[in-house]
């Protein structure tokens, strides 16, 4: 469980911009605005010693009323080995501003969310200056996976695409063509 | 006439025992490196795997010969073709066996017997880096290859320079370039790796460079740019590229035996074909094995280091070992 | 197109490449031998768990897990399990044996992947031999797995509330078997490489990570205690019963590629250790809770989340789980140590030869099971 005094700090910093603070299973867990998201991560970093970022990710929540995707950041002390989890609601459209600046090691994380989910990040600077793009997918691919409105077994772009890549031979024939 | 027809006889019979010495030669590699490493190696054709070569060579002569699309033809042709030949051009010079003096002359056991012997031998060493470099610009805008020969081509330049200057040692003492003489020369004193330490560890270093086999085999470091020059080869063609190599290592090992190690000399039971013979080849064998050696040994060099042991190390004390020797020889020291 | 780009040479390493460990794709560009810049490609393994994980019971995930990184697939399964036991808040009643089991295949799995790592990084810097030496202890304990799991590769042994089965006194001999040899093998490594000058060379100063870059970066596990970080989970967020066996972290000031190597090295001696101790500790009872002995009994968490994670081999492996109260859970993220690693590998890298890239993806230890998911 979290030390009071890290909410209090955050608490007395960021006044409104704070939604809720609540606990799941012995981790704490900070809702804050997401305007404010920015602010409160590196104020995290620089303040209160929260040094490591351990995974940037988001949650999806169709049927919720109000913004539909959560996005979650997990932060570890190395020093107090406090741990805390910080969460914003981001809407279909919405966009984040990017934390690379703050951590080198969110630039996979980002990029992950972004294509999972199509969360955008603002002012995302990768390796060499690369943009936000697909982590996993390819970058003409229509769709985030991790959306539960995605099927399952993919959706009818995913069959065409891999017959477009596929040689001549292996294309899938449809089924009258064949031989019977 | 004579000796054309004497030239003839032996370049064939040459060119037929090389060939079956690398077929061989790669069923000894594999099975002293598998040895090293707990393995069986090649076992179930013939008696210990001992005609895996052959098929080998069988199913690399029937493998598709593909060639890349946007590669010159006539280079990617050319290529292995001149690493191949000169290769075998390395290796006319080099004597296989002590000469024996029969009616009417002497009986050389090599191709050809000239006096400039070494100078030959390095002119062709250099031209066989053509056919790697030519491999690597062939291979149409192939990355890896291109690399790869670029690799050859630094490689060969700072190491033959090494070779080159500590052959001249023996060379200066001997004032030969011809290899029996060079030989001959060793028979009246100690063998010239005594006389030349440096010189003889120099060679050793730049030997297996200039062969391009571990701890220096950068230009086809596998698990960096995946086997360099011949990547995109295939059958026969990628097959004429160990080839050679093999018989670089086997004259390169010839020419260490030849010039430091007293060639068919021996500290006990010298003199007589048949005791030469054997002196000889034992020495060859001791050296090709060594590259084995390595081979299950040791890590790979970085490009960097490679150059900087060639630039910065070997070169300065090849140069200091060549003023040494110029030195001791013209002040008629002990032992020189 | 500026002047400077007329020099560089784009240099596409990958997917199909024999040093990236899989199916890594770094975009290399390269002026002669140095590098400029790299863009790191990852997915080419891309399977969807964490999508598959949203329409599976929690029990039906485990053998899954196994396929994330398939050398350590025994770590995969306990930080699955400890991940899902947190989110149930039983995390204390699992039985005493159970736990112990767990420690002894997670520390031979650790032993096991170090071995392939050592292997495969030994090979990548052109040592070949070291490979072969490294595959044969690791068969000893694949056997030992096959004694006890009855597979060699995806083991599905750790479960949700215990272990699979009770280790068998066969097993239990072996291990005695293992303990002992091992130190002695390991020795042959250590004779092969350690103090081998071209190793050496090959490694040392090379791709140089500072303690702060290393925490910006992500690292974990032996890649970060090689940049002067004592910082293992097993002993810095303790859980199971590693509170109770002794052991050291072993941690190196340099932050090179040489540093790493030898953490790992060090690291195979201290799980030597720790099974030495789980040995004579291993109490008796039962090895799995009984809630949790049916499979097909649906798991239901209460609604919340969890964030657990263990100290595998390769870093930190971390499942965070979000549950609505349904058999299946509602999010899983999986915090992979080889996707934070993959990308740290362009900043690592940048500035060495190409020959130093294919040291330093093997000094991070990436695997694309695990990366791409």
């Amino acid at each position: 469980m979290l030390d009071e005094k890290i909410i209090a700090s955050l608490q007395d910093r960021f006044k409104e911009n704070i939604v809720e603070v609540g606990e799941s299973c012995g981790d704490s867990i900070v809702t804050v605005e997401l305007n404010s998201l920015h602010d409160v991560l590196s104020f995290l970093k620089k303040e209160l010693s929260f040094d490591y970022l351990l995974f940037i990710t988001a949650t999806d929540n169709p049927k919720r009323e109000g913004k539909r995707f959560d996005i979650v950041y997990q932060l570890r002390s190395t020093e107090t080995l406090d741990e805390i989890r910080i969460k914003a609601a981001v809407n279909e459209g919405e966009e984040v501003e990017s934390i690379t600046d703050i951590w080198v090691s969110a630039i996979g994380d980002e990029c992950e969310t972004y294509d999972m989910f199509g969360i955008w990040f603002k002012n995302h600077k990768g390796p060499g200056g690369e943009g936000l793009r697909r982590a996993f997918m390819p970058d003409d691919w229509n769709g985030h996976p991790l959306r539960k409105d995605y099927p399952l077994k993919g959706d009818d772009f995913s069959d065409k695409w891999v017959e477009k890549l596929l040689p001549e031979g292996q294309r899938h024939q449809p089924d009258h063509t064949r031989m019977p | 006439m004579m000796v054309v027809i004497w030239g003839v006889v032996k370049f064939i019979v040459l060119l037929v025992l090389l060939s079956v010495y690398v077929l061989f030669m790669t069923w000894f590699d594999r099975k002293v490196i598998a040895r090293m490493q707990n393995r069986v190696g090649p076992k179930l054709i013939g008696f210990h795997g001992l005609w895996q070569p052959l098929a080998d060579t069988i199913k690399s002569f029937w493998k598709e010969d593909s060639i890349p699309r946007g590669s010159y033809r006539f280079l990617f042709w050319l290529a292995p073709i001149i690493f191949t030949t000169c290769a075998f051009a390395i290796s006319f010079v080099v004597p296989f066996a002590p000469p024996i003096k029969i009616a009417g002359g002497v009986l050389h056991f090599s191709v050809v017997n000239i006096n400039v012997a070494v100078l030959f031998v390095f002119a062709f060493l250099g031209l066989a880096s053509f056919g790697v470099l030519f491999a690597g610009i062939a291979s149409g805008g192939s990355k890896y290859p291109y690399i790869g020969s670029q690799r050859e081509g630094a490689q060969m330049i700072s190491y033959e320079i090494i070779l080159a200057l500590t052959l001249l040692n023996p060379i200066l003492m001997s004032q030969s370039l011809n290899f029996e003489t060079i030989v001959a020369a060793q028979t009246h004193h100690l063998w010239y790796a005594f006389y030349q330490p440096v010189a003889f560890v120099c060679y050793l270093i730049a030997m297996f460079a200039v062969s391009a086999k571990v701890p220096f085999d950068l230009p086809e470091a596998e698990s960096e740019i995946c086997c360099g020059y011949f990547v995109e080869y295939s059958g026969m063609k990628m097959g004429l590229f160990p080839f050679a190599q093999y018989i670089v290592l086997l004259v390169m090992s010839a020419i260490m035996v030849l010039m430091f190690l007293g060639g068919w000399t021996g500290p006990f039971w010298s003199g007589g074909f048949i005791a030469g013979f054997i002196w000889y080849w034992v020495k060859v064998a001791f050296f090709v094995f060594l590259f084995t050696w390595a081979w299950g040994t040791l890590p790979r060099y970085r490009y960097d280091q490679l150059m900087d042991i060639g630039w910065k190390i070997l070169l300065p004390i090849s140069v200091l070992n060549i003023f040494w020797t110029g030195f001791a020889l013209s002040a008629h020291l002990p032992f020189f | 197109m500026s002047s400077s780009d007329i020099r560089t040479v784009e240099l596409n390493m990958g997917p199909q490449h024999p040093s990236t460990h899989g199916v890594l794709r770094l975009i290399l560009r390269i002026d002669g031998e140095k590098i400029v810049n790299i863009a790191p490609r990852v997915g080419y393994l891309h399977r969807g768990i964490e999508k598959l994980a949203e329409n599976m019971t929690y029990q039906q995930f485990t053998p899954v897990t196994d396929r994330l990184d398939y050398v350590y697939s025994m770590n995969n399964n306990f930080a699955y399990a400890s991940s899902v036991e947190k989110l149930l808040g039983v995390t204390d009643q699992i039985p005493e044996r159970a736990q112990y089991i767990r420690v002894i295949v997670a520390e031979l799995d650790r032993i096991a992947n170090h071995l392939v790592w050592l292997a495969t990084h030994a090979l990548d810097i052109g040592a070949m031999t070291p490979y072969f030496y490294c595959m044969r202890e690791r068969e000893l304990i694949l056997d030992m797995f096959e004694e006890i799991s009855g597979a060699r590769l995806l083991y599905n042994y750790v479960r949700i509330g215990g272990v699979a089965k009770d280790i068998t006194p066969r097993f239990m001999d072996m291990l005695k078997e293992f303990v002992k040899i091992f130190p002695k093998r390991w020795k042959e490594y250590d004779t092969l490489l350690t103090k081998n000058r071209i190793w050496m060379k090959r490694t040392k100063e090379v791709a140089v990570i500072s303690t702060e870059d290393a925490i910006n970066w992500g690292l974990s596990g032996p890649s970060l205690r090689g940049s002067n970080m004592e910082w293992d989970l097993r002993k810095k967020k303790p859980y199971s019963v590693y509170p109770e066996l002794e052991f050291d972290i072993p941690y190196y000031s340099e932050g090179d590629v040489y540093a790493r190597y030898l953490v790992r090295m060090e690291e195979m001696l201290q799980s030597n250790r720790i099974l030495e101790q789980c040995i004579e500790k291993i109490p008796d009872g039962p090895t799995m809770m009984d809630d949790f002995k049916k499979v097909s009994k649906p798991i239901k968490p209460p609604a919340g989340e969890a964030y657990g994670y263990n100290e595998v081999p390769g870093g930190e492996l971390g499942f965070y789980i979000v549950s609505e109260g349904k058999n299946k859970p509602h999010r899983m993220k999986i915090r992979a140590p080889s996707f934070v690693h993959a990308y740290a590998i362009p900043f690592a890298s940048k500035g060495y030869l190409i020959s130093d890239v294919v040291a330093v993806i093997g000094s991070f230890d990436v695997v694309f099971g695990e990366c791409d998911r």
